[in-house]
């Protein structure tokens, strides 16, 4: 038999006030700890200290909404944070807090810091912040040699690995298969049955030494204009994603915001978009360009993820240290994502005439214009994209001198605001 | 001519060395994960040892045969079998017209090779057979082989009964546990000497999570240089990020704390470093090693290394066919 509930059960119901027994500061503590234990479990317990702190606080009842965001990148990621995450690391005494800015990188008359032994004193290795006097040539296994000229990322840096590499290819060195130029480094593919590692290197310094300066350097340089939608869904819902399976992480734009000093996501749209990008390599997938932007005011830097992403949407714009690249397809990846282009970059079917000799968009040397645009114009050509009656925007007469960018980066208002 | 009844776990055709010249576009070269093994099966179908060949991993396929053809099965012990009868590995052996090839799951090692006389008649693309199936290029139609498909052979004559000398057979593991020769470098200073000997005198443990572009280790944490601590913004912010860079074939990719070694259809570039490669000879560990199993790493120097492939060049000839 089913018991009834009579009246006066229901009367006995409401005499019970929820609001009034429990503490409401407490209630949303419990709320909160809850989740702080979700996040203990998918950090895999790297910085157990850190949630203990914030649990003694909890206890204590003096938790504010900003220790919430305890686990935002920017923690992990500044420089005293990952000193506390891998304890071994921790050598020198004063944590330094290395707060990327635009200005950083640039010197008071817009050239690039060059060969500048580090100004903190308190650092005893001899770390170049540019490029190396003489440029180191590092094995990697028994048929690859890697070439590094420096350890900033800049232009000219990025020439140096371009001319080298047509200079591999001119000279014609025995038992070389192919370069891959970077942007501060070119890595040689080659035969240890035709060539042994030490002749090589001999080979590659005489080819450096023979170099022409990058002044005189004038190249073939496309300019593509990519309709971008910035802040978009897609990209949005691959980080919404991510959080919600692998780790938590601020919105990629806004940490990009917060790292770099700018006023608030448009602001950011605003810097980014205001450059042309400069195609220093292709790479990690068949045509995925790395660039670099030209304007030095533009320049932004943020960390990769850690873990790497599991997908990425087709065609997102993404960065990750001072790089930004366009995903060529659906893959993997560490860089932040905050926008996205309906424009193909690559083409095995080569449906597209400008595909014509690579099924790769992009050439080293080339440029890249973002223009953000409305999921309105997206829409229109990625409808044109599936007809093929697409035309790239690009402009292919252009070249480019370094000594001309040069004596344009002089000119420049460092004052201005994007 | 065969038919796909059974694809296997991931079967696809290869060649080798693979697609060589366009690492500056973005492709990786692909090719056979143990060229040793593939080179071998290749020799002992009268095929050159670059010959197109399938790839069959943990699980190989069922092919029913519509022409008569001399096949050779070299690598992981797939317990090959025709129309049920088994057959034997690293040795030439005649499949008549309507015959089924049927490999089963590995029982040593992770990849068998099924070469066949004359080779796989399928078009190049981009100058190799290899497929490149994460990218959906190359192979047959650009991906693994799929139930239904039918392959077209070319025609050669093969001649049954020839074997592969025992010492040039690769030796698989049987404890589980893999030595790994590797060479320091290209980023030779970013791991403080803790670091390295860290890396060297522990044992990793290969990750389910890894494929024919990377082999995720699990292990110790290593330490780092000021280097990899205190370096310019642009470089990303953890120890183990640097500005991006080509990756060798074999580069020993530290994402975090999560070394990967990067193999045939991996990224050729990126911005985590290098600290150690796997040279081309001790590929084949890589290729023929199961999720689970153990790594241990052995420095060698570039010139041991380049002597080792030599070697291996060496077994991989018709000097090692009776």
């Amino acid at each position: 038999m089913v018991q009834k509930y009579k009246t006066s059960d229901i009367d006995l119901f409401g005499k019970i006030n929820l609001s009034e027994n429990v503490n409401p500061l407490v209630k949303k503590n419990a709320y909160q700890k809850e989740e702080v234990k979700k996040l203990k479990f998918t950090y895999q317990n790297k910085d157990t200290s850190k949630f203990d702190l914030l649990e003694n606080n909890l206890v204590n009842n003096d938790f504010k909404k900003e220790e919430a965001l305890f686990f935002s990148q920017k923690n992990i990621d500044d420089y005293s944070a990952f000193k506390k995450m891998y304890p071994h690391n921790l050598k020198t005494s004063k944590p330094k807090i290395h707060k990327p800015s635009i200005k950083r990188h640039i010197n008071p008359d817009g050239s690039y810091p060059k060969l500048q032994i580090h100004e903190t004193n308190n650092i005893k290795s001899n770390i170049f912040h540019g490029e190396y006097a003489e440029p180191k040539y590092l094995p990697g296994g028994d048929k690859y040699l890697l070439v590094e000229f420096g350890n900033v990322m800049n232009l000219e840096l990025n020439f140096k690995a371009q001319g080298l590499a047509k200079a591999i290819e001119t000279a014609n060195i025995k038992g070389v298969y192919e370069t891959l130029p970077c942007f501060a480094s070119m890595i040689v593919h080659y035969n240890p049955d035709e060539i042994k590692f030490n002749d090589l290197k001999t080979e590659l310094a005489q080819l450096v030494k023979n170099l022409k300066s990058s002044d005189d350097v004038v190249v073939e340089s496309r300019l593509f204009r990519f309709p971008t939608v910035y802040l978009d869904k897609w990209t949005k819902e691959a980080v919404n994603d991510y959080v919600s399976k692998i780790a938590f992480k601020k919105s990629d734009p806004e940490f990009i915001v917060e790292l770099n000093n700018l006023d608030n996501v448009d602001h950011f749209v605003r810097v980014h978009s205001g450059t042309e990008y400069w195609v220093a390599s292709l790479g990690f997938w068949p045509g995925l360009p790395f660039t670099m932007p030209l304007d030095p005011r533009c320049k932004l830097t943020a960390p990769k993820y850690n873990p790497p992403r599991t997908w990425t949407p087709k065609g997102t714009v993404g960065m990750g240290g001072s790089s930004t690249a366009i995903y060529p397809d659906k893959l993997p990846g560490g860089y932040q994502i905050f926008g996205r282009t309906p424009v193909p970059i690559w083409d095995p079917k080569k449906r597209f005439d400008i595909f014509k000799d690579s099924i790769c968009l992009f050439r080293p040397g080339d440029r890249i214009k973002f223009d953000p645009c409305s999921y309105e114009e997206f829409e229109s050509i990625e409808r044109k994209v599936e007809e093929g009656s697409y035309n790239f925007d690009v402009m292919e007469d252009h070249k480019f001198s370094i000594k001309k960018y040069k004596k344009w980066l002089s000119k420049l208002d460092y004052q201005k605001k994007f | 001519m065969f038919e796909v009844i059974k694809k296997g776990l991931e079967t696809s055709v290869q060649d080798y060395p693979g697609r060589v010249g366009f690492l500056n576009q973005g492709f990786p070269p692909s090719g056979p994960m143990d060229s040793w093994s593939f080179r071998l099966a290749n020799l002992l179908v009268g095929n050159n040892p670059n010959e197109g060949a399938l790839e069959c991993q943990f699980t190989g396929p069922t092919l029913k045969f519509e022409s008569e053809h001399v096949i050779a099965i070299c690598g992981a012990d797939m317990q090959p079998k025709i129309d049920g009868q088994s057959i034997p590995l690293w040795e030439s052996v005649l499949i008549k017209s309507g015959q089924t090839l049927e490999l089963n799951f590995c029982l040593s090692g992770a990849r068998s090779y099924i070469a066949f006389s004359g080779g796989i008649d399928i078009q190049s693309w981009l100058g190799s057979k290899s497929t490149f199936h994460k990218a959906g290029v190359g192979g047959v139609d650009g991906y693994a082989l799929k139930e239904g498909q039918k392959i077209s052979l070319k025609k050669s004559e093969g001649v049954v009964g020839k074997r592969i000398k025992s010492e040039s057979i690769p030796e698989m593991t049987k404890s589980g546990l893999w030595e790994i020769e590797v060479v320091r470098g290209p980023n030779d200073d970013w791991l403080d000497e803790n670091g390295y000997k860290t890396f060297l005198q522990a044992e990793w443990k290969l990750q389910a999570r890894s494929d024919r572009t990377g082999f995720r280790l699990d292990g110790p944490p290593l330490t780092f240089t000021e280097k990899a601590t205190d370096k310019s913004p642009e470089h990303g912010y953890e120890p183990s990020n640097i500005i991006d860079q080509g990756y060798p074939v074999g580069g020993i990719n530290l994402a975090g704390q999560t070394p990967i070694i990067l193999v045939n259809d991996g990224p050729s570039m990126g911005g985590f470093i290098v600290p150690y490669t796997v040279p081309s000879a001790s590929f084949w560990k890589l290729g023929q090693a199961k999720p689970s199993e153990k790594f241990k790493f052995k420095e060698i120097s570039v010139e041991e290394s380049q002597e080792m492939r030599s070697l291996q060049t060496s077994l991989c000839s018709h000097g090692s066919i009776i």
